[in-house]
This record gives structure tokens, sequence and C-alpha cells, in this order.
């Protein structure tokens, strides 16, 4: 069940609101500046979009779109048809994977999985909907993985965020974010496997963390998890693909 | 610091009175009110208690009694002359007695404290309950499992309050620890592992050889039960609170190891109690070798409380969130990094947990090596209870039925090792209170 958690304080104008259980995770905002009317409003609305794209994405929903589908493509092999929404996020999808040559791909595996682009996407949309509010300073977090910084903090030139090493957590790299996103990617031995180079069809089982900025969080997400799947010599390639994105590979943890 | 954590105590016996939920589930705490404290003294002046043993924990008891108001003692007994003496010097005014029985005789006495070696433990309990006495028996309850049933028995029929100092029933840190646990903290209790490690013999030092027995009462079984009784009683108390339940079974191995001495009992033992559902308490003690020193740890399916430090971890630790970080930021107008919490999966290495505070404010930690104290572990707060149940007359719920629930669990646990089996839960020594 999703819940809430939001606070307002007044001294500073700062709003904050936990989402749990949003996308599987937890989704996190900080709006600066802002009445707390406006700020609770605006926050309700962004999480009830996100919360509604969930209830069709949701691969462990079975009433869930992505489910229903996935089940007659089991049953059937064939596609059942898809909603006006679903036909968009399968264009996105399509998009990406074309952009990584294959690399990317929702459709992998014999079901949709829109795991790896579904956070990133929503958070797009969720920083081009503060812009258009005239919200221009605020910190998006989706599970920790997914961040995405608007504007600056207000006693920093930027949103800075440490990525830590999730074996020592010490920490791996520091990103400064100012009008773009992060996304990590990684793996572990305990926790490994969930991404497969679609190319080999192997599981990317190494201990590895990728972590990529890029301006638009949608791209920074597919990219970082293209990149967990890439073999080395694809990486250059890849990030050609999307001007302005960089990438740290943290391969021997 | 001290202070602090006395200010901290009785702020948390503050709340205590506010909580009504919380007295309703550990009942035993009724008696600590301040408030409680305050109108029985002032109605009925101070308890009279009187120290029977009075050796080092005795002593201690002393050292405490002297900062409870509304306690005085006035008499001490001990046929160990050299610990008499030693008592006698710290309470100058007290009657001096080497038999207890004649003590139990004196009628000015309201109640006494048992801090005797455990093999007397059940006979002077019942000899003062027989006299009308209340009484405060340190733990374990008794040596003997039929001794345990007969005090059980006896404080059944007996209008008089009786205590056991089983601290960790009102340390602040267990209390809220386990409060916390029973509203879900850690999930789903799905197991405990305690353990208490010391590098030590166990041994005093013996004027006399013909004293040996006597003075190193707890390497002999005509005495003493061993580990199990000594120190695995208060981790067992806690792991039954947690699970709300009493374990079927147990089997365990038990050997001198190290001490080969002379001495009768393990020194080292291990044990696995079984509850009926299956979860288990994986405990341990060994006393040549202080590594892991002691930890009583409730398991959950979200998160682990480690008690004896009064902190917990949680599996998925999302707590420590760097948006937290930033409001602290945005209020002390600074600006610096915030942690990401990285990719979803989390390490396994048990150093990178987050601990997070039970309680409030300062807090002591028991490393548990010392043998006769740790301060501020909440046997201050049962002694100046059980000093107002001799004013009010009151009996304490609850306490007796966990000493007992502990001892029997403690002396099954050796009966287990003794016999290399896995020994059943005994239909004789059950009794109403259990929950299996
Ligand atoms: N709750 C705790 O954390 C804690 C800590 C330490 C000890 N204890 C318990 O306190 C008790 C005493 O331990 P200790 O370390 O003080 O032992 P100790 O040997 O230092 O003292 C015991 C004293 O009792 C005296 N004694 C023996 N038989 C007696 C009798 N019939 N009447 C009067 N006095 C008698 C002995 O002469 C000795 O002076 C034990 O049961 C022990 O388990 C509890």
């Amino acid at each position: 069940m999703l819940t809430k958690d939001f606070t307002y304080e007044s001294e500073s104008r700062t709003a904050y609101c936990c989402a749990e259980k949003l996308m599987g995770t937890r989704f996190e905002i900080l709006l600066t500046d802002i009445e707390k009317r406006a700020a609770e409003l605006l926050v309700d609305s962004l999480i009830e979009h996100i919360s509604a794209d969930d209830s069709l994405l949701n691969r462990f929903d079975p009433s869930s779109e992505v489910s229903r589908l996935n089940s007659a493509l089991a049953a059937s092999g064939r596609d059942l048809a898809f909603s006006e929404k679903m036909t968009k996020w399968c264009e996105l999808a399509e998009l990406y994977r074309a952009k990584t040559g294959g690399i990317f791909d929702v459709r992998y595996g014999g079901g949709y999985d829109f795991g790896g682009l579904a956070k990133g996407a929503e958070l797009e949309w969720a920083s081009e909907t503060l812009r258009d509010r005239g919200i221009h300073n605020a910190l998006l977090n989706f599970g920790g993985s997914s961040i995405v910084g608007l504007g600056h903090h207000p006693y920093g030139d930027s949103w800075t965020v440490d990525v830590p090493d999730p074996f020592s957590g010490r920490t791996l790299c520091t990103v400064r974010l100012c009008d773009s996103a992060l996304s990590v990617s990684g793996n572990t031995p305990g926790y490994g496997g969930q991404i497969v180079d679609t190319q080999s069809g192997e599981r990317v089982l190494s201990p590895r963390v990728v972590v990529v900025t890029a301006l638009n969080p949608a791209d920074a997400e597919v990219l970082s998890t293209a990149l967990m799947a890439a073999q080395c010599g694809r990486r250059e390639k890849l990030l050609a693909e999307f001007p302005g994105a960089e990438a740290q590979f943290f391969d021997n943890l | 610091m001290a202070e602090t954590i006395d200010n901290g105590k009785r702020q948390f016996l503050k709340e205590l009175g506010a909580g009504a939920a919380l007295l309703a589930a550990m009942p035993w705490l009724k008696a600590c009110s301040p408030e409680k404290t305050e109108a029985a003294s002032q109605a009925r002046g101070q308890a009279r208690v009187a120290l029977i043993g009075c050796g080092s924990r005795g002593q201690y008891h002393l050292t405490m009694l002297r900062d409870i108001a509304h306690a005085r003692v006035v008499a001490l007994c001990d046929p160990y002359e050299v610990n008499l003496r030693a008592a006698a010097a710290m309470v100058p005014d007290a009657k001096l007695f080497s038999d207890y029985r004649s003590l139990l005789e004196d009628r000015s006495i309201d109640g006494v404290i048992i801090a005797t070696p455990l093999g007397s433990h059940a006979r002077i309990t019942l000899d003062a309950l027989e006299a009308g006495k209340h009484v405060f028996c340190e733990k374990a309850m008794a040596l003997t499992l039929d001794e345990c049933k007969a005090v059980y028995e006896a404080y059944q029929r007996s209008p008089k309050a009786l205590y056991y100092c089983m601290q960790r029933m009102y340390d602040p840190k267990y209390i809220e620890g386990i409060r916390k646990i029973r509203e879900g903290l850690i999930g789903e209790v799905v197991g405990m592992r305690c353990h208490w490690f010391r590098n030590a013999d166990w041994r005093r030092p013996v004027p006399d050889p013909s004293l040996e027995r006597q003075i190193n009462w707890r390497l002999y079984k005509e005495h003493s039960a061993g580990l199990m009784t000594e120190l695995a009683c208060h981790q067992l108390e806690i792991c039954n609170w947690a699970a709300d339940k009493i374990p079927v079974e147990v089997a365990g191995l038990g050997d001198i190891v190290y001490w080969k001495d002379g001495r009768e009992v393990y020194d080292s033992v291990s044990l696995t109690y079984r509850y009926s559902d299956g979860r288990k308490i994986t405990y341990e003690s060994l006393i040549s070798n202080k590594y892991n020193a002691m930890e009583d740890q409730i398991l959950g399916k979200k998160g682990t409380a480690d008690l004896t430090r009064g902190v917990y971890y949680l599996e998925e630790d999302d707590t420590v969130s760097g948006m937290k970080q930033l409001l602290a930021q945005m209020r002390d107008k600074t600006f610096g990094a915030i942690p990401a919490a990285g990719p979803s999966w989390r390490p396994e290495l048990r150093n990178s947990y987050t601990p997070h505070p039970l309680i409030k404010g300062p807090q002591s930690v028991n490393g548990g090596q010392s043998m006769v104290s740790a301060d501020h572990d909440g046997s201050d707060l049962i002694l100046s209870a059980f000093c107002t149940s001799c004013i009010t007359g009151e009996k304490v719920e609850n306490v007796v039925e966990e000493a007992y629930c502990a001892t029997v669990l403690c002396l099954l646990g050796n009966l287990a090792m003794d016999t290399k089996t896995v020994v059943t839960f005994p239909e004789e020594y059950k009794i109403p209170y259990m929950k299996f």
C-alpha cells in the first residue's frame, strides 16, 4: 500500500514528501521556496500520476496491464491489445531500444519489464511538470538510484550527492546535479543477476557499479541499465548516442 | 554522563505513567512511577529492609539503597564474618546477624533482600515469605526445578510481594526495545541470538582452602547451576519476552574447555531452544575468550534489535535518507553533499548496517564483563520498586512468573547438556502464565 509522509518547514519554506512503495521503492521530493498549500497540491498530483502508471506497469500486481500482457504472452505467445497509455510506454521503450542498438529492451525474456525505464521516465515527466509550474529548484529521488536535481540547493550552486560503495559504504564518487539527473545501476554477488546482457543472453553477475549522469533522467536510467549489461568494448559507442551523458564505471569492487 | 542518564531515566519513568498501554503489557512497572513512590513514602515513611548475603552483589545493593530515599537498611546477615563486617561498615546502624532465621524473627523488618549463592535462594525465600516478609531475591530463582515449583506455589498462597532481580525488565532500553518490537519495528520476530563471553576464571581469592567451596560457590554444583543460571538466565527471559512464548524444547552441549581447575560447572555452553512455531534461541557462553562480549539480539524479518546496546538495524535501511539531511541543511542554512542510497540492493556485511537508537538520549551499555554489576541497568529501579512494595504491601505482577520461566529454562538447558538429549518442557513444571 502507498503511504505518504509530507513535511513542511515554514522557516525555510521547504517542503519534503516521502512516498513509500511507489514503483517498488521510495519516492522522495524536496521543494524549496514554496508555500505549504501549493507544495501539498503539487506533490499530491505528482504522486497520483506516478501511482497510476505504477498500477499499469507493476509486474508484481497480477491485475496490472503488464501482468495481463505477460500472462497472455506466456499462454498464447501473443500480445493483447494495448491501452493508449501502454502504447505510449512501448513507443518510448522502442525509441530507447533503437538508440542502444537493442541492448536496452523491455521485451527481453518473454515478457514486458519496464523496470529500467519507468522511474527515469516518471522523473522526467515530474521535472517538466515542476518547471511548468514555475518551480526551478527541487530534488527528486527514486529509491536512491534515480535522482534528478532541478536548479540548485538554496545555499549551494548544485545539489551534491555522494554515491556509496555498496560493500564498504565509502563514497565511490560525488556527483553535482544542476538541472541534471543521476542513475546508479549495480550488482553485487548477493543481489546480482537482475540485469541481463541482451546480446549475449548472460546475466551480469560481476560486482560492478555504473554511475551515469545525463541531462534527462530517462536517458540516465536507460543508459545505466544498458551500460551495466554491455561488454566493455561497446561502452563508448553507447555513450556517444547520449550527448551530454557521462558514465563512471566501478568494475572491481 | 551518569547525571544525564539519571535524568533520562527519570524522564522515562515520568512518561511511563502516561503510557497505559505499556503498563498493561509490562505491569511490573506500575510500582516504579515517581508519584507512586512519593505517595507511598509520604504516607508511611521508609521501607525497613534487611540484607541477607553481604558479598559483592549484596554490597552493591547497599550502595544503591543509599540513593533510594524511601529505603532504610535496618539489618544485615552473613555467616561469613569478613563480608558481614564490610557491609556493616557501609551501614553502621544496622543490626547484625549470622543466621538468617534469627533475622526473620525480627518484626521490625518489612522486607529482605537475598543476595546469597543460588543454592540457598529457595530455602531463604520460602522461610522469609513464611515469616511474613516481603522478599527481593537475586536471580536465579532456585537451584532445582522442584525448588522453583515450591517457591512459585508458596508465592501463590502468600500475601507478600516477591521480586527477583531480573533487571532487564526494568532497563529502559529493553523496555522500549520490546515495546517497539511488538509494534513491528523489526517485522515479524524470527529468531533470537544471545551470547555472553568473558575471559576470566570466575574465581574469587580464597584466604583459607577450607573456604574454597563457600567463596567460589559458582563453580560447584551443590551451590550453583553454572553459566546458565548466572548469565543465561537474564537473556532467556528477554527472548521469551520478545517471542511472547516459552520454548518447547532444548538441546545443547556443555564442556569444561579451559578452566580445568577442579570446577564442576561448564565453562563453555552452546544451546538451542526451540519454540513450538520453529523459532529458535541460539545461546552461547564461553569464559575463556571475550571478543564477542555480551549480546541479546532479537532477529526480525525486517531488522535486528541489539537490546544490549539499545540499538536496532534494518535489513533494508532507507531511514538514513539523504533527503532528511537536506532538510536539516535548510534549517541550518548550510550546504553539503548528501548520500544517495546507491543501487537498491544492500550490502551483506554486518558492519555496514547503520545503528539506530532504541531510546532517546544517552544510555548506559553493559559490556557484560563485571561479575558484580553494571551501572544503570535497571537494578536500582527494581530495588526501588521493591522498597515501594514494602511500604504499600502491593505485590508485583509477572516478575515471579518471568523469573520462574527463565530459571526453569536454564535448568532444562543444563539437563539437556548433562544428558546429551533433547529435553522437552516437562508438563509438571508448566504454569498457567506460560504460553507455548
Ligand atoms: N542480577 C545480577 O546481575 C547479579 C549480578 C551478580 C550477582 N548476582 C547474584 O547475586 C547472588 C550473590 O552473588 P555474589 O557475587 O554477591 O556472591 P558472593 O559470594 O560475593 O556473596 C554471597 C554472600 O552470601 C553469603 N551467604 C551464603 N550463605 C548464606 C546464608 N545462608 N545466609 C546469609 N548469607 C549467606 C556468603 O557468605 C557471601 O558473603 C547470586 O545469586 C548471584 O547470581 C546477580
